[in-house]
């Protein structure tokens, strides 16, 4: 096959060539909105939450179908039914969620492990790993604004850069392929897609892949080689168990946003549409999570929920049919929570202080304790 | 400079950008109501980090970097096919002669890899040089050029199975 030289493929791709019709749409207070609640450093799935958010926020139904009150202290959640040998925390009634600085980042967190431990600060050109305040290593990585990372609980991480997929495993930096990385397991093991070749799976020093049809996007990926994602025309949310039973969890009424935000231990938590949900891969109960939080953010092990509340600026962490609130304070901050721990006591996030003169003045690593 | 300077700085761009923003995104997704969601989301990030942008020596140049990053991510998500603005009306096709062959080729083109799409869209329709694609993507002129060449090499390939009038010499 002959190369096609520049003119060829100017004259072939010129059909292509126009202006956009109609009058441009674009909604100036949204962009202000949103924009000014943005993390500056971006996380695994922060576009796709941000789409979403978008879109309820844009059709404002979220709030207008939605009349619930805030749940107190004490009112019950639907069922939480946990994975077989795994039994709910007694959470107890009232008390909040207390937050302090997280020692050792001087800037914000990038990612955070699932145990709470390990915290990855996402710097220009260098990825810096902490565990309980004490710095572990200081990887150099190639420099990128937009980079996103992903950790371990043995403090190893994948990064989606510009120029590829890099993971930092076994004290060793490697490129793996170009295209996104979206979780890795304490195995090594990592999911991500690969351009031009679709779903695609690092494991045990190879990649792999994992089986997934070419148009899904695995977004999650447990211990045991789970995968959750979507798939699909229509982003249909799937799971992929290791045995290759495939789950596809219910279509809600509400606009085509699908997306899954957190696997852990056999628990899904996602959104679809207008509504956040919590599924359970050992006991396949699904269910819908209390109208205001329809953006759950994470899951612990325990089945306990990370969720933003949608008609507040606050979070909560929802387990053992109680909401516990992460106190914040909106009137001088931004907060970003990103994980919650395995046993649903320890969250982490960033909190954006104001500025009078800029919208960030100074940024600081902050962990929520719901002892 | 105070936060509502600031602030008025922004919505200043904006107002002088925001159209040419839209062709951008526009000859990029090939579809009007796709490229104002990304024109919005881009604006979104911007004015997250307006402050760093601003201070840019090339501020046009540092957001189409991330209206073309911002493409990219959201097709390897597969997150286009979401739109910001709810529900839209289908777009009417634009008048005149080779529709069919427009909706073939960005048929087509949509089947390439993100990156090869931005890639063949920067340097074909924006008619920008391997170094000005390089520069906004992020990579070296030797990623562009072999993307560049992957990418015509798979676009020649899938039209060539269906539509032969459109393929190298045919194409009109």
């Amino acid at each position: 096959m002959n190369a096609m030289d520049d003119s060829e493929a100017r004259q072939l791709l010129g059909p292509l060539a126009g202006e956009p019709g109609g009058a441009q749409r674009l909604d100036v207070d949204e962009i202000v909105r949103v924009g000014t609640r943005r993390r500056h450093v971006r996380v695994i799935g922060n576009s796709v939450l941000a789409a979403v958010a978008a879109v309820a926020l844009a059709s404002g139904a979220t709030v207008a179908i939605r009349n619930a009150s805030l749940p107190q202290p004490g009112d019950v959640w639907p069922s939480a039914s946990a994975p077989a040998g795994f039994a709910l925390p007694d959470a107890p009634a009232g008390p909040n969620c207390t937050r302090s600085r997280l020692p050792g980042p001087s800037g914000a967190v990038s990612a955070v492990d699932h145990t709470g431990r390990y915290v990855l600060e996402g710097k220009t050109g260098k990825a810096v790993v902490w565990r309980d305040g004490e710095k572990v290593v200081e990887v150099a990585v190639p420099a990128d604004i937009n980079a996103q990372y992903a950790i371990n609980g043995r403090g190893e991480f994948v990064a989606t850069l510009n120029n590829g997929v890099y993971a930092y495993l076994d004290g060793k930096l490697t490129r793996l392929w170009t295209g996104s990385a979206a979780a890795i397991t304490d195995d090594g093991d990592i999911v991500g897609l690969q351009d031009g070749a679709g779903p695609v799976l690092w494991t045990d020093g190879a990649k792999t892949t994992p089986g997934l049809p070419a148009d899904s996007v695995p977004a999650a990926l447990d211990d045991d080689g789970t995968i959750a994602g979507m798939t699909g025309a229509s982003d249909e949310l799937t799971v992929w168990l290791p045995g290759g039973d495939i789950r596809v969890l219910p279509v809600l009424p509400g606009p085509d946003a699908r997306f899954v935000a957190g696997l852990r231990n056999g628990w899904v938590v996602g959104v679809d549409g207008r509504d956040g949900f919590r599924y359970n891969v050992t006991t396949e109960e699904y269910e819908t999570l209390p109208a205001p939080f329809s953006r759950p953010i994470a899951v612990a092990a325990d089945g306990a929920v990370l969720a933003d509340h949608s008609e507040t600026s606050s979070y909560f962490v929802l387990s053992g049919g109680t909401a516990r609130a992460l106190v914040v304070d909106t009137a001088t901050s931004d907060f970003a929570p990103l994980s919650i721990s395995d046993d649903g006591t320890t969250v982490i996030g960033n909190e954006y202080v104001r500025g009078t003169d800029r919208p960030v003045a100074e940024t600081r690593p902050v962990a929520w304790t719901c002892d | 400079m105070t936060s509502d300077g600031r602030h008025q700085e922004f919505l200043a761009y904006v107002r002088g950008r925001a159209a040419s923003l839209r062709r951008s995104a526009y000859l990029l997704c090939g579809d009007t109501h796709q490229a104002d969601d990304l024109v919005q989301e881009t604006l979104t990030t911007v004015y997250s980090r307006w402050r760093q942008v601003s201070q840019a020596d090339n501020v046009d140049a540092y957001v189409q970097r991330i209206l073309v990053r911002t493409f990219i991510n959201e097709r390897r998500r597969g997150w286009w096919k979401v739109r910001l603005f709810g529900a839209a009306p289908i777009d009417p096709p634009a008048p005149g002669a080779g529709v069919e062959d427009r909706e073939v080729l960005r048929a087509a083109l949509s089947r390439l890899a993100p990156g090869q799409q931005a890639v063949l869209v920067l340097r074909y329709l924006c008619d920008l040089s391997v170094a000005d694609v390089a520069q906004q993507l992020g990579c070296t002129e030797g990623t562009v050029k072999s993307q560049t060449s992957h990418g015509l090499t798979a676009l020649r390939k899938i039209l060539g199975t269906s539509t032969p009038h459109l393929t190298l010499k045919g194409a009109r």
